[in-house]
């Protein structure tokens, strides 16, 4: 009976695969007056790099690099505090700083004018990031931003460039 | 009793065809103790257990003791059985519980649901996330390329370095021309320069 008890135990990660490390604070903030919520899960994203988009000869090669990396993502959360100087947001932020897990690596902090924005990562034994958080403060807004999955943050630039210039307007088209 | 016949009657025992009163005869010997062969020495403990045991009255409740004993044992057994039975039910819950749960993460590997259904807006999101990203990182990644602007900057600075280097070493050798022309001139040395 114990070997079981112990089974389960080990099988409890199981249940979080692929979920926010600030998981708490996403349920505790989402639907909440004066925030935004956005939420893709895994099926989109699985539905999103099976799509058959037509891109040129030439960008084939890196537009494919990006699908395979959004193939891997798991999901991505976009929590906005409108208000930034709000209690409510103050609150926000105090609780990400308090979930936010201590081995997670902090990559880079941003400070341009009024705004701050850090990049935090969990990196796995094998090098793999799971999870990548963005966190921006401004003047207007607190955003928590949280990609989950298998990240390779090479293809992440790659998805944000190639996506951002070539992808888009291609994809609208076969929507049509 | 000579050595010849104990020793046949003792290989006769060992086959098991000695009768009872071949066996009271093996023990009457050991029990004399009179001349034991050496090599039959050592079954002489043995023989005289058998002789103590065989004195030994069975108990009265010796029946109920070995019912008692087989009792048990089939409760062992039957305990046995139902902790087997219920080692494989619980087994296969586990297992039933494993397969569901890998079910449950094929189908939907996050507790997450999207709040958007529209393929369409959701590329646009996570292309914007992915931008917004690319961007904010870009600006820290700016600071670099200020780092190596710099570093381009202070590339003529040392240069003139080096040459003001090259030009303390030149006067240096004209303080020493200096130095040398006078000391010929203290010690008349002929001028080589000629």
């Amino acid at each position: 009976m114990k070997k079981i008890f112990v089974l389960l135990i080990a099988m409890l990660p199981l249940f979080v695969v692929g979920q926010s490390a600030l998981e708490s604070v996403f349920e505790k903030y989402s639907g909440k007056d004066g925030f935004t919520t956005v939420n893709i899960g895994p099926q989109m994203f699985q539905l999103l790099a099976n799509t058959n988009i037509q891109v040129d000869v030439d960008d084939q090669e890196e537009f494919d690099e990006a699908m395979a990396a959004m193939k891997q993502l798991t999901g991505l959360r976009i929590l906005t505090c409108e208000n930034a100087g709000s209690d409510l947001c103050l609150r926000f932020r105090k609780d990400i700083a308090q979930n936010t897990p201590k081995n997670y690596l902090e990559l880079m902090t941003v400070k341009d004018g009024d705004s701050d924005v850090k990049f935090l990562a969990n990196q796995e034994k094998d090098g793999t990031i799971s999870e990548f958080l963005m966190l921006v403060i401004d003047t207007e807004d607190v955003v928590l931003m949280s990609f989950t999955g298998v990240i390779d943050m090479n293809t992440i630039s790659k998805i944000g460039e190639t996506m951002q210039i070539e992808g888009m307007d291609k994809f609208e088209e076969t929507e049509k | 009793m000579n050595t010849e016949m104990i020793l046949s009657l003792i290989d006769k025992y060992f086959e098991g065809n000695t009768s009872l009163q071949e066996e009271n005869q093996i023990r009457d010997f050991f029990l004399a103790g009179v001349s034991i062969p050496e090599e039959i020495a050592p079954l002489k403990e043995y023989f005289l257990s058998i002789d103590k045991f065989s004195n030994t009255l069975p108990s009265d409740n010796l029946e109920e003791k070995i019912l008692a004993r087989i009792d048990q044992e089939e409760k062992k057994r039957k305990l046995n059985r139902s902790f087997n039975i219920r080692m494989y039910i619980t087994s296969g819950i586990a297992a039933a519980f494993i397969l569901l749960i890998g079910f449950q993460q094929t189908i939907k590997p996050t507790g997450m649901k999207s709040t958007v259904e529209d393929p369409m807006l959701a590329m646009q999101i996570v292309t914007s996330a992915f931008a917004e990203v690319n961007k904010n990182m870009g600006k820290g990644m700016t600071n670099f390329q200020y780092l190596n602007q710099v570093s381009k900057a202070t590339e003529p600075v040392s240069k003139i370095q080096m040459l003001n280097n090259s030009m303390e070493k030149a006067a240096k050798v004209h303080y020493f021309n200096k130095g040398y022309k006078a000391f010929q001139n203290m010690h008349e040395i002929p001028n080589t320069d000629k």
